[in-house]
């Protein structure tokens, strides 16, 4: 469906993107996942003809965007990491401006207008100004305005940023509804929001592809590791010294001094063992008290040096 | 045609979404409304005095009409949804062109209301009253392909306005440039008189150089449409003049986004 090969991006000296290559399979939802400034906005604005590559092409339906760029936009709906929206125009006027740009044929305007505001649940709101809007609908708005002309593919960079928990669940849920009848791009810099949502992800970070695997492939590369933030009373160094010598931790750290005699530490772990139990009966032995225990996800960071190094060590396992 | 029929609605209604073109409108129905009371106040009619009068005012009125049209979209992010969208760069451009356009258009014809009262009081209203408003239309179009061409240099509407406002007053100053270059050229053609020169051929290289200055003026153009004389010309001119800045225009907000590095 769409065909990324050796894409290499330059802004004056400074290398956005390094020779990527990746394709996306009609049908599936991939996740563009990596830290910010790693190079996702920049290949989405590319493979959606907005910028062009220093070298490299991209191809979408077999029409290559630079050779053919009217065929191949055609068939790509894109929410930038901002949404274009015109503020001074109400949600139908927006979106019916919209659809004579992308030359719907006058006679489904309406009928489509209506399905997708359905769809994307900004009926209510289709008779404000845009400037009205809160955040949400406006990213609603946004993912309206690349669903008109039923492309094929959509390419939605960060559909989520800036919005409330239960916004989010409502856009990740939409997203896998439309990932039915399309195919998706979704940029994201939040992991459990791609594998959430998405059947295969690219990792990409300092503008070079890190990873490209299924969710339960990263995940499982993942493990190798796992991290615990215990927050306890007590004097800090006879506590460090206490949970090292529980079986399974690797190594005990503090992090922070909290007020009223409070620390918090952070304790790596073997993966795929259990070390709360035992850690609860030393301190309790102590009469040191637990105010807070959790496990920590890792950070995105972490991911990238874990999924690089596990690809170097096994060699792309 | 239709995506440049979407582009020119949109653009055309923006500026009575905004206050600017209501403003630039005002300002225009106040320069021309202003030499009209005077004229009409003192019983006589001058329609080819208050369109110079209102042509003066050019530099000033075009650049706000079309200091919006690139800078905005690029500053607002909405230019992302133009460029990804089938139209092509030049449709874009076409449709924000005629759009401002349009608008200029639509002001010259409110002073219509000024004939209208003219013709009712009797004034008088001859082919020269024609040839002027035709002048002065083709005027607007060169001048707002110079403002949009400005107006996609810069993603700041000041700056864009700025731009523009030069160019237009670098235009009318042609006058009295060519002149002073004219001058200055025979001036040091005689100091450095390598070909050994007569006087009269220095003088004639002086009003050489002023004529090529004066040719690319366009205020000089319009000379013979006021007195009612009607020529092809000074229309290829003006036309040739939108052109090439619809072109240019064209290519800088392809360049921008097609550089290599």
């Amino acid at each position: 469906m769409i065909e990324i090969r050796n894409l290499v991006k330059y802004y004056g000296d400074i290398l956005a993107v390094n020779d990527i290559t990746f394709t996306v399979n009609k049908g599936e939802i991939l996740g563009f996942l990596g830290p910010n400034g790693a190079g996702k906005s920049t290949t989405m604005n590319i493979l959606t003809g907005f910028l062009s590559a220093t070298s490299g092409t991209v191809t979408v339906n077999g029409f290559d965007i630079l050779d053919n760029p009217q065929q191949a936009k055609k068939c790509i709906g894109y929410l930038p990491e901002s949404p274009p929206l015109y503020l001074d125009m109400t949600v139908v006027e927006y979106l019916r401006f919209v659809s004579e740009l992308k030359g719907v044929p006058a006679a489904q305007r309406i009928k489509q207008l209506a399905e997708i505001m359905k769809l994307v649940r900004i009926t209510d709101v289709s008779g404000r100004l845009i400037k009205n809007l809160s955040k949400g609908y406006r990213q609603r708005v946004g993912i309206a305005q690349a669903m008109i002309g039923n492309p094929e593919v959509l390419v939605l960079d960060e559909p989520t940023i800036g919005l409330d928990p239960k916004q989010i669940i409502e856009i990740r849920n939409l997203i896998k509804e439309l990932g039915k009848a399309h195919t998706i791009i979704l940029s994201s810099h939040i992991l459990p929001e791609v594998q959430a949502v998405c059947e295969r992800v690219v990792i990409i970070n300092k503008g070079s592809i890190a990873a490209i695997d299924t969710p339960e492939g990263l995940s499982h590369k993942m493990a190798k590791t796992s991290k615990l933030q215990l927050s306890a009373e007590g004097p800090s160094r006879d506590i460090i010294q206490k949970i090292r010598l529980v079986p399974g931790v690797r190594n005990a750290e503090q992090v922070i001094e909290k007020e009223g005699g409070i620390t918090v530490f952070e304790i790596e772990v073997d993966p795929d063992t259990d070390v709360r139990k035992p850690i609860f009966f030393e301190m309790a032995r102590s009469s040191w008290p637990i105010v807070e225990f959790k496990s920590l996800d890792p950070t995105l960071e972490e991911i990238f040096l874990q999924v690089t190094s596990s690809m170097q060590s096994g060699k792309r396992g | 045609m239709t995506r440049i029929m979407a582009i020119f609605k949109r653009e055309f209604q923006a500026y009575f979404r905004s206050p600017i073109g209501f403003v630039v409108f005002a300002i225009f129905m106040a320069v021309s409304g202003l030499y009209f009371a005077s004229g009409i106040l003192g019983s006589y009619v001058d329609m080819v005095g208050e369109i110079s009068f209102v042509q003066s005012f050019l530099f000033i009125i075009i650049p706000l009409l079309t200091m919006r049209t690139f800078s905005e979209d690029r500053r607002n992010g909405t230019e992302v949804l133009l460029f990804t969208s089938p139209a092509s760069t030049l449709e874009i451009v076409l449709g924000k062109y005629l759009a401002a356009l349009a608008l200029f258009v639509v002001m010259t014809a409110g002073t219509f209301t000024h004939l209208v009262i003219a013709y009712f009081y009797g004034g008088l209203l001859d082919v020269s009253v024609l040839g002027a408003y035709i002048g002065f239309i083709f005027l607007g179009v060169a001048y707002v392909s110079i403002g949009c061409f400005a107006s996609a240099l810069t993603e700041n509407q000041i700056i864009a306005a700025v731009i523009s406002f030069v160019i237009m007053l670098m235009l009318m100053l042609l006058d009295f440039v060519s002149s002073m270059l004219g001058s200055v050229a025979s001036t040091l053609i005689d100091k450095i008189n390598v070909f050994n020169l007569s006087d009269t051929k220095i003088s004639e290289i002086g009003t050489a150089v002023t004529d090529a200055i004066q040719w690319l003026n366009p205020m000089t153009r319009l000379n013979n449409y006021v007195s009612g004389i009607f020529e092809i010309a000074p229309i290829l001119f003006f036309v040739s003049l939108a052109a090439a800045f619809v072109y240019l225009t064209n290519r800088i907000l392809e360049k921008r986004r097609w550089s290599q590095r």
